[in-house]
């Protein structure tokens, strides 16, 4: 039924990844013809939201395939709940009627069999990320103009785990005025701190920091007087770091973090509506709106490329027993044959990742939050560990739920390295669901190990001319790194082209023969006509 | 019905119309039913037999004046995407109406039609307003969804139902204007942003300036 | 190639974007003139409403098309007898279109003004509503004083309560507390909501320890805004005072009382009685300031006043048990002086929050020892807390801050003039000096609490940084004999007021102008030296 696809294309994407895409909408952007493939039957490829039926299906693919384990491995799912919801739940005396009335709504008891009736209403992330209000990606969505597309939330609050609890980390100055975590002293500190940072440029930077580049960013908040309090806020939660974190380094994660503020929200993140999962479709649907062809379902078996005339060289891809030929292919790291990789490669650092579902939000608050938690590491050996907790009102989940992604740099395997941080912010006994605890009850849980493609296409490098690898999702809170390779694979392919110039506005788009009005439309009030139009 | 291209809104006595809700609708259907005929038809009045893919147009808008509000149309075509089947869900996520095209001289995109109502039913907002186009009615001769059939099935599903003509403009703006009469004009219903996905979500955009209090400076 | 999009080039862009300014500007135009016609025409119609809103709708400050409407509006609300749909729908478009107007310029006066007229002349007006679309501009642009004045009047109609008033500054300071208009009408409210009303104090104790640590916290966040330090002067400020008879001096040949504030005629007749030997006396009060609140009243009667008389004066204070002050003799005159005392009065609570202040700003200055904005808390803190006992620590502080805040030195010097000037009258007062005389190092550049020394015969102002600034402060000095103002900065004689000298002593002010003083001296029938 795909066989009235065209078969000649300048450019071939294979796979609907962050890099893949943002590639696919440049090229089709500039007027190249594009050829935009995926083998799987949804968009996103390693950087997917699944819905609750999608990711069991997810789950059990990769577990029956030791080729898709090269990129996801160990996973491990896990039920706290029942099956079914016990039928024996309504209780019919009077007494609690009345309770009730005044009390809050009994909560809910969730069985599996809910979470299976519900599946539609779960958008889960597999590559879970952040925007930085200031970010590049961010920039890039709207200087494209594609952020039309997407709809965002803004991250409500930035947390830490501080002296064994939950703390709000204040990070802007509204934040610093109105917390009570910190003593007066301290506030005069840390906005100084903050400011200082803030105010250098590149060199006074480098001047500043010219003696501190075998320091550790720890020992530079030290000399600078800062209490353990401060430096645990503006170390582990600001920056983002850990004890080892360089001096020069978490200046710069903080300036990150701290030109990011006030541009949306009260922090400096935001979180697209649906999952990250829907970026990718965003940089698609302008390729496709400049043209670009779409085709899912659609594996390829083979990629040859060969020299035609003038030393040029044109890629052939066999699918579903069709020959598509193009001059630049552009392929996901995930659908990517193996004689194409370079053939070591780099050293890398693979993800430990953790999914959960939870009954409550970590740390209660007035409205819905959207939290960002950076817990430093609990031990000498393990990472820091990042925490993004979305609810309801991200399109994530059904009410009364939380979906809560752990990630962390891998140590032994996903469960190993994030179990212990899950067990100290939720309750995973399973157990009675109604019972109010101060912490949230985890429902299901999924481990999972995920590897760091970066080396095989950090350079966009393959092994055939032509071909461009991507890589697949990083650890990086945002999407910086997918940017700038999509950047790179884009100049290689289209030398001395603007990569994702702005793409009009509906206005100002004209169409050839614009000349007639449209039917019906009022005409201009003329100056001889001052009544109201009746109707 | 009076659509008004350009301009604030006016009201007697020169007060203007500062109630503007605008909203999100997506177009459904298969290939070459006439869907971007018809947004083109409502937006600029225009019709072309052998009408080109609309390239570069992420979406168009229409503004459609009601008795006491202004509703802004966001219009969104599928961009061709539909035609692998490749159409990605983001498309109609947050769109609070739906048209959903088929053409009446061709019983399979009726079925499919009817495919793509479920989806919305499944997948879309709850309380998105869905209308059903039966165009290319000008082609009444060759005829093979009868008006009935589709009436009845628009009827059991809670459907706004019209045959329309982008070639003639039979009932295209009759469509548009029956949509943004039943849409829900609450406040946050139909805000600024265009999307459905409710209070406190946003778009990005340029204009989103700093404000000088509000970061450390 | 039908339907295919273009996108406008940059140049067809502008292109087009001119000429749409052209034929804006040509409607404008012949809107303006059409308008003009109408009114000559006295037409005022419909559509002369319809045509002065499209002028507005995009030129907002325009005020006398505001006036046409409300013109036309009135003659409509003439016209008809009760307040038809009709009217009511004018007025609801007049609001819409205000409304508009405001999200276009939101600091337009005319288009505020136009909503309040509108709001106050038609029947029921819906100020809930009011309140509602205030808060909301005020989300946009929190600091935008046009917004809060007129926020101000919707408050003053629907009167919400002040709790929730209150909690609504908190929720504006929270969001950004640079905001002078929201820390101003916090202070308005907080008096109002939290009295202590048995200890006659402005602000309860806990409250006023909560704003404190709040403008504190401000303070400490960023102290450059300076929103939170107006605050702050005004809670320091925030305690118990009343007025207060200070010193009241009796001569043969004047009578004058003086008080810790300037107080009314009425107020001294109320409350103040002269009795000599145990008889009241009757008179009449003049103002010595010559204005209506006066610090020193004079007291006419016909009185003769000897040697060894008992002489009294009663003060009857609202509240408060009667007061005798007895005038004791010196020489000519009988002076009798009041306890006085410059120390703020706060209660225990709210004296140990300040005290954990200044421990933070000490520790802070551990730290910083320059910042200025530490500097000059402390010294307040320090003040209010006991200021006689840290006055030396306070002075060494300004003399600081002179030196390190040369743009400010003027006003440091007027605070250690002012508050050395307090500590010097409390020993004056105990020790019953007759004269005055700079007793401190510094030299002073003002003369605040002048009055207190209104007994004085002998002023000795010597070498000190007055200039002619000051001259019209020394009417309060009504029973001076002896002037010395030599070997200050003074420059002219304009504004010195007519006073009984015998000698006043102005050598050594290096531009006074000769000829100036030769005229002065032939105005006076005392001893002039220069």
């Amino acid at each position: 039924m795909d066989d009235d696809l065209p078969t000649d294309f300048q450019v071939i994407v294979v796979g609907t990844g962050m890099v893949e895409s943002i590639v696919a909408a440049a090229c089709s952007r500039i007027g190249k013809n594009v050829l935009h493939l995926d083998s799987s039957d949804h968009y996103g490829g390693l950087w997917a939201s699944y819905n609750f039926d999608g990711l069991q299906k997810f789950i059990k693919e990769v577990n029956s395939d030791p080729k898709r384990q090269q990129q996801v491995y160990n996973l491990s799912e896990k039920w706290y709940i029942e099956k079914e919801t016990p039928q024996e739940e309504k209780k019919e005396e009077g007494q609690d009627k009345t309770e009730d009335s005044k009390a809050e709504p009994p909560k809910k008891v969730w069985s599996q069999a809910n979470f299976t009736s519900e599946y539609r209403k779960f958008n889960i992330d597999m590559t879970p990320k952040l925007l930085f209000s200031r970010g590049p990606l961010v920039e890039l969505l709207i200087s494209s103009n594609i952020a039309r597309y997407a709809e965002f939330r803004c991250v409500t609050r930035v947390l830490t785990w501080l002296n064994d609890r939950l703390m709000p980390v204040p990070c802007s100055r509204a934040d610093v005025f109105a917390t009570e975590a910190v003593s007066i002293v301290e506030k005069r500190m840390l906005m100084k701190m903050l400011t200082s940072i803030v105010g250098y440029n590149e060199e006074e930077m480098n001047n500043e920091f010219k003696d501190w580049n075998d320091k550790t960013f720890k020992e530079y908040l030290t000399h600078k007087g800062l209490t353990p309090n401060l430096i645990h806020y503006v170390l582990y939660a600001i920056a983002g770091g850990t004890d080892k974190m360089p001096c020069l380094e978490g200046v710069k994660e903080c300036k990150k973090f701290l030109m990011s503020l006030g541009r949306y929200g009260n922090t400096p993140f935001l979180w697209p509506m649906y999952g990250s999962g829907e970026l990718p479709q965003c940089f698609c649907r302008l390729c496709a709106v400049f043209g670009g062809v779409y085709c899912l379902n659609r594996p390829i078996d083979k990629v040859e490329t060969k020299t035609v005339d003038e030393g040029k060289t044109m890629v052939t891809i066999e699918s579903k027993s069709k020959t598509l030929n193009c001059d630049h292919l552009v392929i996901g790291i995930n659908e990517c044959p193996k004689e194409l990789l370079s053939p070591e490669p780099a050293e890398s650092c693979d993800i430990s990742k953790a999914i959960f579902i939870t009954n409550g939000t970590i740390l209660p608050s007035e409205k819905e939050p959207l939290s960002l938690l950076r817990f430093p590491p609990l031990t000498e050996e393990d990472n820091a560990v990042t925490v993004l907790e979305v609810g309801p009102a991200t399109g994530s989940c059904p009410k009364g739920l939380f979906v809560v992604y752990f990630i962390t740099n891998k140590v032994k395997d996903a469960e190993s390295d994030l179990m212990p941080y899950a067990e100290k912010i939720f309750d995973m006994s399973g157990g009675d669901q109604t019972v109010t605890s101060d912490k949230p009850k985890c429902l299901w849980s999924l481990f999972y190990n995920a590897a760091d493609g970066g080396g095989a296409g950090s350079g966009a490098a393959s092994g055939a001319d032509g071909v461009f690898v991507c890589a697949g999702p990083d650890s990086g809170l945002d999407f910086d790194r997918a940017v700038s390779q999509a950047e790179e694979i884009f100049k290689q392919i289209c030398p001395g082209e603007e990569f994702l110039p702005r793409a009009p506005d509906p206005e100002e788009i004209v169409f050839e023969d614009d000349v007639t009005h449209g039917p019906e439309f009022r005409r201009e009030d003329d100056d001889a006509d001052g009544d109201a139009p009746k109707e | 019905m009076a659509t008004n291209r350009s301009g604030a809104a006016q009201r007697p006595n020169g007060a203007p119309q500062t109630k503007v809700c605008q909203f999100k609708l997506v177009l459904l259907g298969e290939s070459a039913v006439g869907k971007s005929s018809l947004v083109l038809r409502f937006v600029k009045g225009q019709f072309h037999e052998y009408q080109e893919s609309t390239i570069g147009a992420a979406f168009l808008t229409q503004t459609v004046c009601l008795d006491d509000i202004t509703v802004k149309f966001e219009i969104w075509d599928t961009a061709g995407q539909e035609r692998y089947h490749s159409l990605a869900p983001m498309y109609y996520r947050g769109a609070q109406a739906a048209i959903v095209v088929y053409d009446i001289t061709n019983q399979d995109t009726f079925g499919r039609a009817k495919n793509w109502v479920k989806e919305l039913q499944r997948q879309a907002s709850p309380s998105i307003v869905i209308a059903l186009a039966g165009n290319k009615s000008d082609l009444a001769a060759k005829r093979m969804v009868e008006f009935e059939e589709a009436q009845a099935y628009a009827d059991e599903n809670g459907l706004l139902f019209m045959e329309t003509s982008a070639k003639t403009a039979m009932n295209v703006n009759d469509i548009f204007l029956a949509i943004a009469n039943k849409l829900p004009k609450s406040e946050s219903g139909g805000g600024g942003g265009g999307g459905g996905a409710g209070a406190g979500a946003r778009r990005l955009n340029d204009g989103d300036a700093p404000r000088a209090s509000s970061c450390c400076k | 190639m039908h339907g295919r999009v273009k996108v406008r080039t940059t140049e067809e862009e502008k292109a087009r974007k001119e000429k749409e300014k052209q034929e804006k500007l040509k409607v404008f135009k012949h809107a303006m003139q059409k308008i003009w016609d109408k009114r000559k025409k006295e037409e005022l119609d419909l559509e002369l409403m319809e045509l002065t809103g499209k002028v507005l709708t995009s030129n907002p400050d325009i005020y006398t098309l505001w006036n046409i409407r409300r013109e036309i509006l009135n003659i409509f609300r003439k016209d008809m007898e009760s307040e038809g749909q009709q009217l009511v729908d004018l007025y609801d478009a007049e609001l819409r279109l205000t409304e508009y107007c405001l999200k276009i310029n939101p600091k337009s006066y005319c288009a505020w003004h136009q909503r309040e007229w509108v709001l106050t002349t038609r029947s029921n007006p819906d100020w809930k509503t009011e309140l509602a679309l205030c808060n909301k501009y005020l989300k946009f642009d929190e600091r935008n004083f046009h917004t809060w004045d007129y926020r101000r009047f919707v408050i003053s109609q629907c009167k919400p309560s002040l709790k929730e008033e209150f909690d609504y500054t908190t929720e504006k300071l929270l969001d950004n507390f640079s905001n002078y208009s929201a820390w101003h009408y916090r202070s308005k409210i907080l008096v109002d909501l939290h009295p202590d009303l048995e200890a006659g104090r402005p602000i309860e104790d806990e409250h006023h320890k909560h704003e404190l640590k709040m403008v504190e916290s401000a303070a400490f966040t960023d102290p450059d805004d300076t929103s939170a330090w107006f605050y702050q002067r005004w809670l320091l400020g925030a305690v118990k005072t009343t007025v207060d008879l200070v010193v009241c001096t009796i001569s043969p040949l004047k009578t004058t009382v003086a008080f810790n504030e300037p107080v009314s005629k009425d107020y001294v007749q109320m409350t103040t009685n002269l009795l000599i030997n145990d008889v009241s006396v009757n008179g009449e009060w003049l103002p010595c300031e010559g204005k209506k609140y006066n610090n020193v009243w004079i007291f006419k009667h016909n009185e003769i006043i000897g040697d060894n008389f008992d002489i009294k004066v009663e003060y009857n204070r609202e509240n408060v048990d009667k007061l005798t002050i007895l005038c004791i003799q010196k020489n000519s005159l009988y002076i009798g002086r009041n306890n006085i005392s410059f120390q703020r009065k706060y209660s225990e609570p709210v004296i140990k929050e300040l005290k954990k202040q200044l421990d933070s700003c000490r520790q802070l200055l551990t730290m910083e020892p320059d910042n200025k904005w530490t500097l000059l808390t402390t010294t307040f803190l320090l003040h209010c807390i006991n200021a006689k006992h840290y006055h030396n620590e306070v002075i060494d502080i300004l003399k600081t801050l002179q030196i390190k805040d040369k743009m400010h030195a003027g006003y440091y010097g007027d605070l250690i003039t002012k508050w050395s000037i307090e500590l010097q009258l409390e020993d004056d007062y105990r020790n019953e000096e007759l004269e005055l005389k700079v007793k401190f190092a510094e030299k002073i550049s003002s003369l605040p609490h002048l009055h207190y020394y209104s007994f004085c015969e002998n002023v000795n102002l010597f070498n000190q940084n007055l200039t002619s600034r000051v001259l019209s402060t020394l009417s309060v000095l009504q029973h001076c004999k002896k002037l010395s103002l030599e070997n200050n900065n003074l420059t002219t004689l304009k504004g010195f007021p007519s006073l009984n000298l015998e000698e006043l002593n102005l050598r050594g002010n290096k531009d006074l102008d000769m000829k100036e003083v030769e005229i002065f001296k032939q105005q006076n029938n005392y001893n002039v030296i220069f």
